[in-house]
């Protein structure tokens, strides 16, 4: 069911009100971003994939039934969108980007990239419905009901894609020296 | 080959999904088989691992794109109704009035079908009586009439339970649901002070069924104005997104007073519809079983919100509310820092039994937050095995501070 919070901001974006949309776009910008990220594995597309779904959802705000959970409905959106983009940039490489802050030791960053990499190259691995469900529920932390909602899947379907993703994540990681 | 129902059991070990007792048998079963505990390890290990991944920043300037895109400011124009817009907002532009005309169209046939009438009239008429000059007419028309809506009055608003002509509970059907729509909008015109007034003299159902027509910012002004009980009385009739949306907008220190006025069974429902951090506020004010019932029917997310918003206090009596064997499952979805608070709240008979209901990392994770001589206290009263597991995972430094604490312990007794 869809927040208090968030049915107002909708309602006054519907009435045409900017700084309602810039609340909606600064609430789940992060979020989306980052399923996006760990799905596309390129910042840009990331960054691209953010955009669209904010038109987008802008765009077909009237279709949105208030019953919904709205960041479910925004998710819903974003993995449709990354698939697509991961769709358009099959021929390219990608999954090499990495993190690091600016405090860290030479140690650390190395350690953290190599992980990162490690993680997002693994995840890269995996087919888009798998990976779709990881990035959900372990970099996004929903619950299964959650996914099933994003993903229009029963929850049964869910923990049997998790399950089977997990494996193949950590056999690719164990190869790896990762786990 | 291992158990398929073993197997579920793992994956709802990962996910926090495990009763206490499923939990307890789990780890019956993982001793039992090496195995099945090696890929236990493993797949906690992987879990691990993706929880260790940190969020990625989007570039400051995403914001700034996507509120820049001119697909974004082409929609926030044609809303202002500003006439500069982009083919693809035209279109749907369109396609929204057609759909509004056609919508008023089914809904007014008769009257559409007089206005065709008068028209073919007026065009009939004008091409055998064609109209007169301009400089013909000049002179013989008074001034200008132009149409002001008069200020509104109390006598323009007939409300209250007068059981006349345009009383909503006089009426009804569509006539009554049009009455209702017609005063809702004459009424939104007054001042908030005079509506408040008007809105005294009304039943409290025709009140409700008001509040349902007029805007939420004005609704949420109006209810603020009537008296604790009859806000109360309001509340209960209005529905659950409106009860958390109207709970959203009153000051917090009236929050959890309107909160208790609601009826029992809605309080939970609307609690869930609030926004975290009102929950939170929620939780803390409200009676001990209700956060309780709160907390039991609460997302992960959420949970995860409360246990870092909520005060220890409050955190230590929800635990203790709990069912002795849901504690540990609660207390293992607190953050670890919260964990050592709530920890330091309990008894140590009810902390050395909390440690034993908990899996080893958990504990050890735990027990490396303590202080040193709650360590020793702990450490005197959990099983061996335990203390073995404990003992291994603490940093060499710890495990000779606990050995000198529990040696003088010993001593003292």
């Amino acid at each position: 069911m869809i927040s208090a919070e968030d049915l107002v901001l909708i309602r006054k974006c519907l009435g045409g009100d900017r700084r309602a949309f810039e609340q909606v776009v600064d609430r789940y910008q992060k979020p989306i971003y980052n399923a996006a990220y760990r799905i596309v594995g390129r910042r840009e597309d990331a960054e691209d994939v953010t955009q669209q779904v904010f038109i987008n959802a802008f765009r077909n705000l009237r279709s949105f039934n208030e019953k919904r959970n709205f960041f479910s409905w925004l998710y819903r959106i974003a993995i449709n969108e990354s698939l697509n983009k991961l769709k358009s940039t099959a021929s390219r490489e990608i999954f090499h980007e990495t993190e690091h802050g600016h405090d860290e030791t030479p140690d650390d960053v190395y350690h953290k990239k190599e992980l990162q990499q490690a993680v997002q190259n693994a995840l890269g691995q995996l087919t888009s419905e798998h990976r779709a469900v990881v990035v959900l529920r372990h970099f996004q932390d929903l619950s299964y009901d959650e996914i099933a909602e994003i993903l229009e899947l029963p929850a049964k379907t869910v923990k049997s894609r998790l399950y089977e993703a997990r494996q193949q994540l950590k056999d690719i990681l164990i190869l790896h020296r990762q786990i | 080959m291992i158990d398929p129902k073993l197997l579920e059991l793992m994956q709802n070990e990962i996910d926090g999904k495990n009763s206490p007792s499923d939990s307890r048998f789990l780890r019956e079963s993982l001793n039992a088989n090496s195995e099945a505990e090696s890929m236990f390890q493993e797949l906690r290990a992987l879990a691990d691992l993706l929880h260790s991944v940190k969020p990625v920043e989007p570039s400051p300037n995403l914001k700034k794109f996507i509120l820049n895109d001119p697909g974004v400011s082409a929609l926030m124009h044609s809303k202002e109704n500003t006439p500069r817009i982009s083919g693809r907002t035209q279109e749907s532009t369109l396609s929204h009035i057609i759909h509004h005309l056609l919508e008023g169209i089914m809904k007014h046939k008769a009257l559409i079908g007089g206005l065709v009438a008068v028209l073919v009239v007026i065009i009939y008429a004008s091409y055998f009586y064609p109209w007169p000059a301009t400089n013909d007419i000049q002179g013989t028309i008074g001034s200008v009439k132009k149409y002001r809506a008069d200020q509104i009055t109390d006598k323009d608003v007939k409300l209250g339970d007068n059981q006349n002509a345009t009383s909503p509970s006089t009426t009804g059907g569509t006539d009554n649901t049009t009455a209702l729509d017609n005063q809702a909008h004459l009424f939104q015109r007054a001042p908030v002070d005079m509506q408040a007034r008007w809105f005294r003299q009304l039943p409290v159902e025709q009140q409700a069924a008001y509040l349902q027509r007029i805007p939420a910012e004005q609704r949420a002004s109006l209810v603020q104005l009537m008296p604790a009980e009859k806000q109360a009385a309001l509340f209960q009739r209005a529905p659950i997104e409106e009860q958390a949306a109207a709970l959203a907008q009153v000051p917090v220190e009236k929050q959890a007073a309107m909160f208790q006025q609601m009826r029992v069974e809605d309080r939970v429902a609307a609690f869930q519809k609030a926004p975290i951090d009102l929950q939170a506020h929620l939780m803390e004010k409200a009676p001990l079983n209700l956060s309780a019932a709160s907390l039991a029917q609460a997302s992960v997310r959420q949970k995860e919100a409360f246990f870092k918003q909520l005060p220890v206090d409050a955190l230590a009596s929800l635990y203790k509310s709990a069912p002795v064997d849901q504690r540990a499952a609660l207390f293992q979805k607190m953050p670890v820092d919260r964990q050592a608070d709530v920890f330091q709240k309990m008894t140590v008979d009810a902390q050395a039994s909390l440690f034993q209901r908990m899996p080893v990392d958990a504990q050890a994770a735990l027990f490396q937050k303590m202080p040193v001589d709650r360590q020793a206290s702990i450490f005197q009263k959990i099983p061996v095995d335990a203390q073995a597991a404990m003992f291994q995972r603490a940093p060499l430094e710890m495990q000779q501070q606990l050995q000198k604490q529990v040696a003088a312990e010993n001593k003292a007794r």
